[in-house]
């Protein structure tokens, strides 16, 4: 491997390499125009103070500095708030899209197709939908479902303000969350499970395999290695980027008591409310950090090293 | 010395009693009669100084089991004298009877209450009324029986009565389960108050879920507990007193009639009143003469006062019904059977530990913290001093200061508030320092490597090397086989069933050290997440039920599988285990040691790291049960039902045998007893 790659190096830009470059401009384009330099310019703005009206002025590393020293709302509130629910949502989502995806495999294709989208939607439609039931649910006053079971049962005798008070909202949002996680992963997981080659698995029952639990860890999971990745990295963006969902179910950013208050709120907060664009690009560039390090972790654990 | 002064008290009120006859007439003791007492940090109760010193006896108002007290803004002090069917205005300043308040309609007035600006409401129980006089005693209007529709035919027969400043009257009604009645100032009834909830056992509920309709109306009226007294300060806020129960007996009500108090507060389970003074300090005593003083936010600062029945001895009571505080801080207390009045002077201990709570309410947290220092020098153990010194700590922001005091008064709320503040400034200080080394080490690694690389990779050889000796000593290669185990558990488990990996020896070993991980974890966690002290802890059980458990799961699950076509031996059965337990060990282990840099704010990661060790440790020893035993899951869930099972009849039988064994034994020593005295 090694020499080839020196072998390479050696020849230079060829034209045949000039070809290849061509055919990959439409793609280098839209990328950097809409993505790398957007990215790169965020990078810069976190190094200055930027209020929108004026020019940015260059801070240095000041912003970093605040965020990991002066702001107690950052370090006591969204920190261990976007780590809790990033390591429940995370792998929960994606735990429950893989066995739901499972499940699905197993029975006939129309009533398969019918579930498959109905488990899907939540995640097309997730802010209308959450409007819709998760507020009449944990609705604050007696006619709510959630506070009127809870009434007739005789559990409480006030109804509990579920989302307006800080005691019950990150769990509600984490339920929510986990209802809505099954996306584009859980799709992609469907479609692995049911390319694997139905011999696999009878080979596998000649080899001594003896149940279905044995099946999934030693066939499936090792024949949808690809799409296993691809929901995991879906399952962590999703992770870090549901902060509206809070929003969303309170009606308000931030949320009672900074008790769903994740980065992303964060960043909103400071960008959009406060106008106070370097720090929020600093935000976001820790976000970014965080997200590609559990990319990286993702990849040791799913990615093709074989 | 104290018992000295009990007798001198005992001897000295009866004579008193009977030298002046029939004069209102104050007699002062100077000594306390009960012992005061104060929560511990761990919410017992321990003795302090004195609080309260019992001040005047006044006898000879020829009271008559008198019920309420109420005490106005001029230090005029009201008292029911029920049997005598007569309100007493009694001045405090100046010892006389300044007034009695007479009426026709009067059969046994039970409850008084004045306004702000003098009007008195008397809550007769036998007239069905309340009646308001104005301060001359001239009968103003008269609250009888509301004809709202939905107030129907319940009991009206007020006992109690409080007044708010918009004019709206609370009643406590002698039978009403349904809470405290709800007057508008012309008498219309507006509705109940404030609701006590019916304490259901779990039998109780049990029935009210699976009885029928007509079954449920044979059984006894559940009946929640009874209001036993209402008040209302000088702020408006309602106030309210149960009997029947210790938990939340005394209730601070929000406008809407819920309960402000956010923790439980303690109190007597015979309530009879509550009192509040201007400062918001709060006053309960119970029937059995005990005198309980709250602070604004429900918190138990005092507790005094005790029950006699014989004996005459000032500050005892034979029932106390009522009491009141008066301008200066006294309290009040009438002795319901015996008809006497007895004041209490707050020592200059509570006077200190009051004022020094005033200060922080305030927020002149200097001036606070320097009065409950002056509490600490007279009691170094004061729970409430220690929080105050800690909090005034907390606002002047010198975090580790507080830290000391919130650890005595064991407030590990505010303990964890304050060490996020510590460890903030710890981590600003030696971040920079501890990224540097970091990056540091690993430059450094990689600079190693890259060198070891060019001169033919000596280091890595021999690092491969030690490897491989630590793999020969067999002990040491089977327990590090526990470290592989949880990441491929069928693999591993089928190569321990084949005798290929794994031994008794290591197993044991690994026990050993579990064990030695779980008595950490129950002692030595962090301040903050330390729930029981290891002093109250009883280790002797824990090490017996975790030996015993152990023990019972193996040889249980052996019997069981032996009969149930499974094919591991007992020493496989004894490895299972053993080789599942890693990560709970490290769940456990990690717990213990990062309990000690953790908040509250962050117990979440506790708390997940445990449950994922746990469950992970569960879901390896059930494939390995499954593996080894050569199982279906449906027959290893059996089997592990089955286990169980057997170790509950296991236990029973432990149990049964134990107790058999005491009473063969008390037979046994009885029948040599006899044996002895009757053949020699």
């Amino acid at each position: 491997m090694e020499q080839v790659k020196k072998g390479k190096k050696r020849r230079g830009f060829t034209k045949e390499d000039g070809k290849a470059y061509l055919m990959l401009l439409p793609y280098i384009i839209l990328f950097s125009t809409f993505i790398l330099v957007p990215v790169v310019i965020a990078i810069g703005l976190s190094f200055t103070y930027f209020d929108v009206i004026n020019k940015p002025s260059f801070t240095g590393l000041l912003n970093y500095i605040t965020l990991f020293t002066q702001d107690e709302v950052f370090l006591k509130y969204v920190l261990p708030n976007t780590f809790l629910y990033a390591l429940i949502v995370g792998p929960g989502g994606y735990v429950i899209s893989f066995l739901l995806a499972w499940m699905l495999a197993q029975i006939q294709p129309l009533p398969r197709t019918i579930l498959a989208l109905c488990i899907y939607t939540p995640s097309m439609l997730g802010g209308v939908f959450i409007g819709v039931i998760w507020k009449t649910i944990f609705s604050g006053d007696q006619s709510g479902w959630f506070n009127s079971i809870l009434l007739r049962l005789g559990l409480i005798d006030t109804p509990i303000q579920f989302l307006l008070t800080s005691d019950y909202f990150m769990l509600i949002m984490i339920i929510v969350s986990l209802w809505s996680a099954m996306g584009i992963g859980f799709l992609s997981m469907i479609s692995g499970i049911l390319n694997i080659d139905q011999e696999l698995y009878e080979a596998a029952y000649v080899d001594g395999i003896r149940n279905r639990f044995q099946e999934i860890v030693y066939i499936t999971i090792p024949s949808m290695k690809p799409q296993m990745f691809f929901g995991a990295v879906m399952a962590i963006v999703n992770a870090f980027n549901m902060g509206w969902i809070g929003v969303t179910l309170s009606g308000a950013n931030p949320t009672p008591n900074y008790s769903g208050q994740l980065i992303t709120n964060h960043i909103d907060d400071y960008g959009f409310l406060r106008y106070e664009m370097g720090y929020a690009a600093a935000i976001s560039v820790v976000l970014l950090l965080v997200v590609y390090g559990f990319n990286m972790a993702a990849g040791r654990l799913f990615g093709d090293n074989d | 010395m104290r018992n000295f002064n009990m007798i001198r008290n005992i001897l000295f009120l009866p004579m008193a009693i009977f030298l002046i006859l029939q004069l209102p007439m104050s007699v002062s003791a100077n000594r306390a009669t009960s012992y005061t007492y104060a929560a511990d940090e761990d919410k017992h109760w321990e003795r302090t100084q004195d609080a309260y010193l019992p001040d005047k006896t006044v006898t000879g108002l020829g009271l008559s089991s008198p019920e309420d007290l109420f005490i106005d803004e001029d230090n005029m002090l009201y008292i029911a004298d029920t049997g005598n069917r007569r309100v007493i205005k009694y001045d405090i300043n100046s010892g006389q009877v300044a007034g009695i308040l007479e009426n026709g309609e009067f059969t046994g007035p039970r409850g008084v209450y004045v306004t702000e600006n003098g009007d008195i409401y008397v809550a007769d129980t036998g007239a069905k009324a309340v009646l308001i006089f104005d301060k001359d005693f001239n009968l103003l209007n008269k609250l009888t029986r509301p004809d709202a529709p939905i107030f129907a035919d319940t009991n009206y027969e007020p006992k109690r009565v409080a007044v708010d400043g918009g004019g709206n009257v609370y009643l406590i009604g002698e039978g009403v389960y349904n809470g405290v009645i709800q007057l508008a100032r012309i008498g219309e009834f507006l509705g109940y108050f404030a609701v006590n909830d019916a304490d259901l056992t779990f039998s109780q509920r049990l029935q009210q879920l699976i009885f029928t309709r007509a079954q449920l109306a044979n059984l006894v009226d559940i009946n929640p507990t009874v209001f036993s007294n209402v008040f209302v300060d000088r702020n408006g806020i309602v106030y309210t007193a149960t009997s029947g129960t210790h938990r939340n007996g005394m209730k601070k009500h929000s406008t809407n009639g819920g309960n402000m108090f956010k923790t439980d507060v303690w109190s007597f389970d015979d309530l009879t009143d509550v009192y509040v003074d201007g400062e918001g300090l709060i006053y309960a005593c119970s029937a059995s003469g005990y005198i309980n003083i709250y602070s604004k936010n429900g918190e138990e600062i005092f507790e005094f006062g005790s029950y006699v029945t014989t004996v005459d001895i000032a500050g005892l009571f034979t029932s106390l019904p009522s009491i009141a505080v008066d301008v200066d801080g006294n309290i009040w207390a009438v002795d319901g059977a015996k008809g006497y009045l007895q004041s209490f002077r707050p020592t200059e201990y509570a006077q200190t530990v009051y004022t020094a709570m005033n200060l922080y309410e305030e927020g002149r947290y200097e001036e606070a913290m320097e009065k409950w220092n002056e509490v600490l020098r007279l009691n170094q153990m004061s729970v409430l001093a220690h929080n105050g010194v800690g909090k005034a700590y907390l606002h002047a922001e010198d975090y580790e200061a507080s830290l000391e005091h919130f650890k005595v008064a064991n407030n590990k709320e505010y303990y964890s508030q304050s060490f996020w503040e510590v460890r903030n400034t710890w981590i600003q200080k030696w971040m920079g320092l501890v990224l540097g080394l970091l990056i540091g080490l690993l430059v450094l690694r990689g600079i190693v490597k890259a060198v070891d690389k060019r001169h033919g990779g000596r280091l890595a050889q021999a690092k491969l090397k030690a490897h491989a000796r630590a793999e020969t000593i067999p002990i040491w290669k089977d327990i590090l086989y526990a470290l592989k185990t949880p990441r491929h558990p069928m693999d591993c488990y089928y190569e321990i069933r084949r005798y290929r990996q794994g031994s008794v020896a290591a197993a044991t070993v690994i026990y050993a050290l579990f064990f030695i991980d779980f008595m950490a974890y129950k002692t030595v966690k962090g301040f903050i997440y330390q729930t029981v002290k290891v002093e109250n802890m009883d280790i002797g059980s824990i090490v017996l039920g975790f030996f015993v458990l152990l023990g019972l799961f193996i040889i249980c699950n052996y019997l069981v599988t032996s009969i149930n076509d499974g094919d591991g031996t007992f020493r496989q059965i004894f490895m299972i285990p053993a080789y599942g337990l890693m990560p709970v060990m490290i769940a456990l282990l990690a717990v213990t040691c990062v309990s000690y840099v953790l908040t509250y704010n962050e117990s979440f990661l506790l708390t997940l790291a445990l449950l994922i060790g746990v469950v992970w440790s569960i879901v390896t020893i059930f494939i390995g049960l499954q593996t080894v035993h050569d199982y279906t899951f449906g027959e290893t869930v059996k089997s592990v039902i089955l286990t169980v099972v057997f170790m509950i009849i296991v236990a029973v039988i432990g149990i049964i045998i134990s107790i058999m064994w005491n009473s063969l034994y008390t037979f046994l020593t009885s029948v040599g007893k006899e044996m002895i005295q009757n053949v020699f």
